[in-house]
């Protein structure tokens, strides 16, 4: 039996591997909200996924029900009902909302609201005024905030948050939780990388960010001094043998979608569950690998903020948003994941040294590319 | 045949200073800046010295084109003090809004109160230059720029140029050098303060952090990694008051000026006795008459005329500097020593110390 999904946010990362997750396992039609910018909806949204498909060596399997059982309508979740104009001609089984903006800055605070919470009221409402019968939402594992030790997949406890991406998750994971209209799963990824086989991604938030701030210091170092950060050691604060919650994306999708498929979800039932790693690699040694990969001279880790110099102080200020990966000890506990998909295999998990490093490099080679005419100083 | 001079240093070292002196004597071209506003404040060094034959088109375009970051600070009020055109009477040909082309920022200006005529005066003959390496053309520009105040010497100083003196080693082979250095701890606080360093380096950080020059490309597709300190400095939301609220740290600056000693001492080094002068600008301070005498008879080895009454004249631009590291606050006092430690340990070596 076909049935249909509706996604937002499909031109994202977590999104778009999604999308071709559910045609990869089922026959049914997948509509996308998808906000026009210079291209129309469609184009976007064929775009996005063929560049997906093609990051994850899945062209030639997927380009055929990517062009036939895709659609694509123009929307925006920053609008009411998503922007959709005619939501009662939508039917839809189970609604999929991954849209969400990854910014933390402060001067991006309006957009992160806007986009994350009243994003989340539009796609209830929108939800609703179709008629779905399940609602999953793509929260994170961050609204963990500040706690630490095992984390449950339950309601999220009411600790501190560290920046507005985790505030806004958490308010919006509110939003669904008192929706009461449908059943709910609310899904939470922790730090989202590239394909397990292939490595790669289509966004680079996440690891791929703070590889990206370590380079920027490095470069921003190497014009003031060059090779100063190849012999001295940055010192920074770190949980040395917490867990580094890295996880693939293809093993993301392939839990949320073989969770949703696997049964229905009945309103009010609320079902929570953990994406995650569960055997995230050391966290010491993952970052030492990323600061090998760049080219930096090996970390020291210290909780002692008065061994700081000043170069520290001004790396650890920079890399300030990734503190709630760096600093507590959590361990995300995955039993509702396991109920139902079993004990899987630990390989595509496992991330030892060689294995973080060939995601670094291979997302260091993109940026080289990309970075190829930044001109002399010298 | 003209001789050539530059005067090198990592920048806040006294070398103003220097052109200033070298201006009032009459035998001596004094050619201020040039090449920290052709290569927009360094930002642009590659494309100032290319790799291929250039003619006096190019060399034209270069010098006569207001670029951008230098141009951006003086729209929004925060120019460097070094700038002399006057942007802001009305009374000249080039403001705010126009914005200034690079060789009339300071090179012209100083060499005339009339900076606009003579801009206009050297299109003709500038356009005119034959096809050859950059280095050629910038010797010709310089030479009419002597030639027309009738001096046997020519000499350049731009601020903070010790980081292209490898290119000036290859594109003036016969020039000789002065390498002007002051204690780095002084440096880096007047560094700090100074808005050319702080422009300097929030563009190293803006060019490392989107990964493209912002100056030139509209990509902004790593903006979010900025701070939100620095993304107000991007070109299109530039201000007066962002950019004077953004703090350059001492320590960064230290940091800086001992790369720069690390790397142009290994640059200089490769130079025969005869073909390098340095000087202490602390000994300007303290003992004006011989450092200026000491400079001028490297600068005009055959000089013959009344050098000590030159000197004395001279001597009456000194002044005592602003930016004293020992009067610090004790934190930054340690930071710009452990920062300066190795640029003070390289000249240590080469026998110029300063007190701990």
């Amino acid at each position: 039996m076909t049935s249909n999904h509706l996604v937002t946010g499909a031109t994202g990362f977590v999104g778009s591997a999604l999308v071709l997750e559910l045609l990869r396992c089922t026959e049914d039609r997948v509509v996308c909200i998808v906000r026009p910018s210079q291209l129309d909806a469609s184009t976007r949204l064929q775009n996005a996924l063929l560049s997906a498909a093609e990051s994850y060596g899945l062209l030639d399997s997927m380009r055929r029900a990517i062009f036939e059982r895709c659609i694509a309508v123009a929307g925006d979740v920053e609008q009411p009902d998503c922007g959709v104009e005619s939501p009662q001609h939508l039917s839809c089984d189970q609604f999929w909302h991954s849209a969400a903006s990854l910014r933390f800055e402060d001067r991006y605070a309006e957009e992160i609201s806007r986009v994350n919470v009243q994003g989340t009221i539009h796609a209830l409402s929108l939800a609703a005024k179709i008629g779905v019968s399940q609602f999953n939402y793509i929260s994170t594992a961050y609204v963990a905030g500040s706690s630490e030790g095992l984390i449950i997949e339950k309601k999220a406890p009411s600790a501190t948050r560290n920046n507005h991406y985790e505030i806004s998750k958490a308010q919006a994971e509110a939003l669904v939780e008192a929706d009461t209209r449908f059943g709910r799963r609310i899904f939470r990824p922790s730090i989202v990388i590239g394909h397990s086989r292939t490595l790669g991604a289509t966004n680079f938030t996440g690891m791929y960010g703070f590889v990206r701030k370590l380079k920027a210091f490095h470069g921003l170092m190497a014009r003031t001094q060059a090779g100063l950060l190849r012999r001295k050691s940055l010192r920074l604060r770190l949980d040395v043998g917490a867990p580094l919650d890295l996880v693939p994306i293809d093993r993301v999708v392939e839990n949320a979608v073989a969770i949703a498929l696997s049964s229905t979800v009945s309103a009010p039932e609320l079902l929570y569950f953990h994406l995650t790693n569960p055997h995230a690699p050391q966290m010491d040694q993952a970052i030492a690998t990323m600061f090998a990969v760049v080219g930096l001279a090996p970390p020291i880790y210290s909780s002692d903020k008065s061994e700081f110099d000043w170069i520290d102080e001004e790396f650890n200020e920079r890399i300030d948003f990734y503190r709630s990966y760096l600093i507590g000890h959590k361990v995300f506990d995955r039993s509702q994941v396991t109920r139902i998909v079993g004990e899987e295999s630990p390989k595509p998990y496992e991330m030892p040294g060689p294995v973080i490093e060939r995601y670094c490099q291979w997302y260091l080679d993109r940026l080289k590319r990309e970075r190829a005419g930044l001109p002399a100083t010298r | 045949m003209i001789d050539q001079v530059f005067v090198v240093g990592t920048g806040r070292c006294g070398s103003t200073l220097i052109s200033n002196i070298l201006r009032l004597h009459p035998r001596i071209t004094s050619i201020s800046e040039f090449f920290s506003f052709v290569t927009d404040l360094g930002c642009q060094v590659a494309a100032a010295f290319p790799a291929q034959n250039v003619d006096g088109a190019w060399l034209w375009q270069l010098i006569s084109t207001a670029w951008p970051r230098q141009n951006l600070m003086i729209r929004h009020d925060v120019a460097m003090d070094e700038v002399l055109y006057p942007f802001a009477k009305g009374t000249h040909r080039f403001d705010r809004n126009s914005g200034v082309p690079a060789i009339s920022q300071v090179t012209l200006p100083h060499l005339s109160s009339d900076p606009d005529t003579l801009l206009d005066e050297l299109e003709p003959l500038v356009r005119a230059l034959p096809s050859g390496p950059p280095g050629l053309l910038f010797q010709r520009l310089f030479e009419l720029l002597a030639a027309r105040q009738g001096s046997p010497v020519w000499v350049e100083r731009s601020g903070g140029s010790l980081r292209i003196t490898h290119r000036l080693i290859e594109h003036f082979p016969r020039a000789r050098f002065v390498h002007i250095v002051r204690d780095g701890r002084d440096v880096a606080l007047s560094m700090s303060k100074h808005h050319g360093f702080k422009m300097v380096l929030v563009c190293f950080q803006l060019l490392e952090t989107l990964g493209v020059d912002p100056f030139l490309s509209m990509d902004r597709r790593w903006e979010e990694d900025m701070s939100d300190e620095l993304a107000a400095l991007l070109p299109e939301y530039f201000t007066r008051q962002a950019f004077l609220d953004f703090a350059t740290p001492p320590p960064l600056c230290g940091h800086y000026w001992s790369g720069e000693i690390l790397e142009g001492l290994t640059v200089l080094d490769s130079l025969p006795t005869e073909r390098l002068l340095t000087l202490r600008y602390e000994d300007f301070l303290h003992d004006s008459e011989r450092a200026i005498t000491q400079l001028i008879r490297y600068v005009l080895p055959d000089e013959s005329g009344d050098v000590a009454s030159f000197v004395r004249r001279a001597a009456t631009l000194l002044r005592a500097p602003s930016s004293r590291w020992m009067v610090g606050e004790d934190k930054i006092r340690r930071q710009l020593e452990d920062a300066c430690a190795p640029g003070l340990a390289a000249l240590a070596a080469r026998g110029l110390s300063w007190p701990i």
